[in-house]
């Protein structure tokens, strides 16, 4: 028992960029000061990464694969919700079907095997596998736009040059990117202003937070490695190789895409089409509706 | 078994709190002392799997 006990639900919370607001600002101060902490979070990270590298890799008869495929399609049509492209596979409809087949009273091995179902089922559909990725880094990157308007994520570095941002990010990112350099612009003036940048967790990797703005608008774009995060589902919008996945949530808008190992999120309260928001960046974009499929 | 699906749940499968919640229907909060003490004990595991390695016995793998 140490004196810090109190503090290992927070640990493992930030571990997962789950903790927000003044919580977080909390920890922070607290990890910054304590160096027990910090050694039990390293620890945590060590952990996890060991964790999540040792992954099985499942393998099944074509035949169950298909079963299994099948049985978990079929139970999420009939959840009794009008699925969307992502609610379809949220765990809150699974957790409702779970409860409305009434079989609890069966006891926790049934609950164990039906998750069981439900994890062969992540692995052996890889498009829910996916979907369930991308949603999960749609959601950390709506999270950490949030927590950069509030303030709980100041920039680490500021500067409107993209050459300089590209080179503060050089030594800190476990993956190479470079900022465009050219300045696109809409009718006439340039479409947004870089900002700066600073460093963020996603799932115990650092990743790079770039921030822009417009003269109205605050705007974050979030890169990681594809291999800790994927762009899927959503509305999709083509572009050459480019596929952007657009949602639009109750408060942000969230364009995600990958392109040369990287993952793409990029935040926005700016309403307009999905192609529009492209259009920020990619004005070769064909309107799809005049293109041909 | 109750550590194995939550790490299950946590780590390979990367739920949050709340997910892992509402899919083993408790509380958020038990499910937080629950992963704390399976990570706890499958970091002594680990250790003591690695201090085997180092004293370099070659195990065949299984």
């Amino acid at each position: 028992m140490n004196r810090c006990d109190e503090h290992a639900a927070d640990i493992l919370l930030y571990l997962r960029d789950e903790l927000t607001g003044q919580k977080l600002d909390e920890f922070r101060d607290h990890l910054a000061s304590c160096p027990d902490c910090r050694a039990q979070l390293e620890e945590e990270l060590a952990l996890s990464s060991l964790l999540r590298k040792s992954r099985p890799l499942y393998s099944a008869p074509e035949t169950l694969r298909a079963r299994v495929a099948a049985t978990v399609v079929q139970e999420l049509s009939t959840s009794g919700d009008v699925p969307d492209p992502v609610g379809a596979i949220r765990l809150q409809g699974f957790a409702r079907w779970l409860s409305d087949t009434g079989k609890r009273a069966f006891g926790w091995k049934l609950v164990a095997a039906t998750i069981l179902l439900f994890v062969l089922g992540l692995v052996f559909v890889p498009d829910v596998a996916q979907r369930v990725r991308a949603a999960a880094y749609v959601e950390a990157a709506t999270q950490t736009h949030r927590s950069y308007l509030n303030g709980e994520l100041p920039l680490q570095w500021r500067s409107d040059s993209p050459e300089a941002v590209t080179a503060w990010f050089a030594d800190k990112t476990p993956f190479h990117f470079r900022l465009p350099t050219s300045q696109p612009a809409l009718h006439g003036a340039p479409a947004y202003r870089l900002t700066g940048a600073r460093m963020v967790s996603y799932k115990g990797s650092p990743i790079a937070l770039v921030a822009y703005e417009t003269p109205t608008e605050k705007i974050s774009l979030l890169v990681a490695s594809s291999k800790s995060a994927i762009a899927a589902g959503g509305d999709k919008v083509r572009s050459g190789n480019l596929t952007f996945h657009y949602r639009r949530g109750a408060s942000f808008e969230v364009i995600t895409w990958s392109n040369r190992g990287l993952t793409y999120a990029l935040v926005s309260s700016l309403s307009g089409s999905a192609q529009h928001s492209c259009l920020v960046c990619h004005q070769n974009i064909k309107d799809p509706a005049a293109g041909k499929p | 078994m109750e550590f194995r699906e939550i790490i299950l749940l946590r780590e390979y499968e990367e739920l949050s709190y709340q997910e892992i919640a509402v899919v083993l229907g408790c509380a958020a909060g038990t499910v937080m002392s629950r992963l704390g003490r399976a990570r706890s004990k499958f970091g002594v595991l680990l250790s003591d799997t690695s201090q085997t390695r180092d004293r370099g016995e070659k195990e065949s793998c299984e």
